[in-house]
């Protein structure tokens, strides 16, 4: 491809996933990657439309980090 | 003399009223669910492990302590089922998985169970539950397969499965069930009886295998609204073991929650009322038995006015990508080293979190927050929020294992709810042609659990569908 040419919009979702499932050191069969495309390809627009939620641009996570947990812990 | 009452017809709030009047004994309720096991558990797979001996010492227990005057609630005495992905120092806790370590709160109680113990609950065993409280079942693993006692050709729903079609087939009176994405709501829908999903943050959750830390959520479901309340506060509050669970006073409605009285119970109660999730493929008894429910609050003397929910599919994604990002850090090293060993379900999408990228995950929170803030400006206008459970009623086995492993879920209206925290109720409101359970969902502000159980007694104390009982259970059912 040469530098003034677009890259393709829709990218091979199957080499995708499979880039994603080695870095991360899974290594799905035949059938689970099928399934995994499957799923990726119908849930990536959903995740693409969270970023384009106008409220959310300037909005904080329902995340709280806290300094002073309690930090006693179940089971020990 | 009327017939004597059984574990099916029996609530757990009239079980505990006939426990004081001398009407029956802890030993008999325990007896007789143990029985209604041993007549159905083979059919309906509801328990993983059964702490028979166990059980009748603990109901022998609390009718001597009841006989003594030492009185410890509305959950002493009562045969409870715990699912099995909650530690209990009396058997192992295996999630329903070949994966989870066995040494895992081996000899421990989760500080729920420490709680149902406290309160004299008689705990009859660990429940079958969907893998680490995900997806679908899996015949090819060592586990049973639940069955709705309203059709054993289908699923009970999940992930709580044994907790629901073990309460509707009266094998215990109560269980403890999770809810991360519907798994207390989805068996209670698919069964025919109430469960409550409470506040995220009002239970805590240590001594429970997660699922998504910032989802998961530990309830009761149980036959009517009413027990649901009295099991809530015996379970409710914080826990210093438990970075999650929040410091909110139990209200004292759920467990003093007065008699249904007057014409208008819910007078002054204002419920929103919203369709937006039904579609042109949903079961054609939901909509004119939704608004039958609706008709009934209205006839309770709630003000019925039209919402919208804010932001719904939106929210949904937000907690697909949460749930999956979270539960894949818990399963990561498994998932390497082991993937065989977990359930196809669970091979085939909860390896789909490492799709999702860091920013992805803190976008859904970002979306999460917004929701909530929208949200609470439509609960500004109203006190509830009603919608159908679902819009489905419990699919047959064949297409819960036909490969598609979540779309047996797309009718099931329940995951808006862990997204943004609120909690939320269902309770029966009908059956489809084909006999199978349908619900009424209500949702209210954070930590307003005793309306949404006041409201749904209000609308079980017009209707009777909670107490409706499986022919199967019935015809197996034991006296107590």
């Amino acid at each position: 491809m040469s530098a003034n040419e677009t890259p393709p919009t829709t990218p091979d979702t199957g080499a995708l996933l499979d880039a994603m499932m080695t870095a991360a050191g899974l290594a799905p069969s035949e059938s689970e990657r099928a399934a995994l495309i499957t799923m990726y390809e119908q849930f990536r627009p959903g995740v693409e439309a969270l970023y384009a939620l106008p409220e959310a641009r300037y909005e904080s996570p329902a995340l709280v980090f806290q300094a002073a947990p309690p930090l006693a812990v179940w089971g020990a | 003399m009327a017939a004597p009452e059984t574990t099916q017809t029996l609530t757990l709030t009239s079980a505990a009223a006939a426990l004081r009047a001398g009407e029956t004994t802890s030993v008999a309720l325990t007896t007789a669910a143990i029985e209604q096991a041993e007549a159905l558990d083979e059919a309906l797979g509801v328990y993983l492990a059964r702490f028979d001996d166990y059980a009748l010492e603990r109901a022998a227990t609390a009718d001597a302590e009841l006989a003594a005057g030492r009185d410890r609630g509305p959950l002493h005495g009562i045969p409870i089922g715990v699912k099995d992905i909650l530690a209990m120092a009396e058997g192992p806790t295996t999630a329903q998985s070949l994966v989870l370590d066995p040494t895992w709160g081996e000899g421990k109680d989760a500080i729920v169970v420490e709680r149902l113990k406290a309160a004299g609950a008689v705990i009859t065993g660990k429940l079958t539950t969907m893998e680490f409280a995900c997806a679908v079942p899996d015949p090819e693993k060592p586990f049973p397969l639940p069955r709705n006692p309203w059709d054993t050709d289908t699923w009970p729903g999940g992930s709580s499965s044994g907790s629901g079609a073990g309460v509707a087939a009266g094998m215990f009176l109560a269980a403890v069930g999770t809810d991360t994405g519907g798994s207390i709501r989805i068996p209670a829908i698919f069964c025919g009886v109430s469960g409550l999903m409470p506040t995220f943050g009002r239970v805590p959750n240590a001594g429970c295998a997660p699922l998504g830390y910032s989802l998961d959520h530990i309830g009761p479901l149980a036959r009517s609204a009413r027990d649901c309340g009295a099991f809530l506060a015996a379970i409710a509050g914080a826990d210093p073991r438990d970075p999650y669970a929040v410091e909110r006073p139990v209200p004292g409605g759920l467990t003093e929650l007065p008699a249904v009285e007057g014409d208008a119970p819910l007078a002054g109660v204002r419920v929103g009322v919203t369709r937006q999730m039904m579609a042109d493929g949903d079961d054609p008894a939901v909509a004119p038995t939704f608004d039958a429910a609706v008709d009934a609050l209205r006839g309770l003397g709630a003000e019925v006015f039209e919402v919208v929910i804010p932001h719904y599919d939106l929210t949904i994604t937000a907690m697909m990508v949460t749930c999956m990002s979270e539960a894949l850090a818990y399963h990561m090293p498994d998932l390497r080293s082991r993937p065989g060993d977990f359930f196809r379900a669970l091979r085939e999408m909860q390896p789909l979190g490492a799709a999702f990228s860091g920013a992805d995950y803190v976008q859904a929170q970002r979306v999460r927050r917004v929701s909530q803030r929208a949200l609470a400006e439509v609960f500004a206008g109203v006190d509830l929020i009603a919608t159908p459970a679902a819009s489905v009623v419990s699919p047959t086995y064949e297409q819960v294992l036909d490969g598609a492993s979540l779309s047996v879920l797309d009718g099931v209206h329940t995951a808006y709810w862990d997204a943004v925290g609120n909690p939320a109720l269902v309770v029966p409101m009908g059956f489809n042609d084909g006999g199978l359970p349908l619900s009424l969902q209500l949702a209210a502000r954070p930590f307003e659990e005793d309306l949404l159980v006041r409201a749904g007694d209000a609308f079980q104390h017009a209707t009777d569908w909670h107490l409706r009982v499986p022919p199967l259970a019935a015809e197996a059912a034991v006296a107590a």
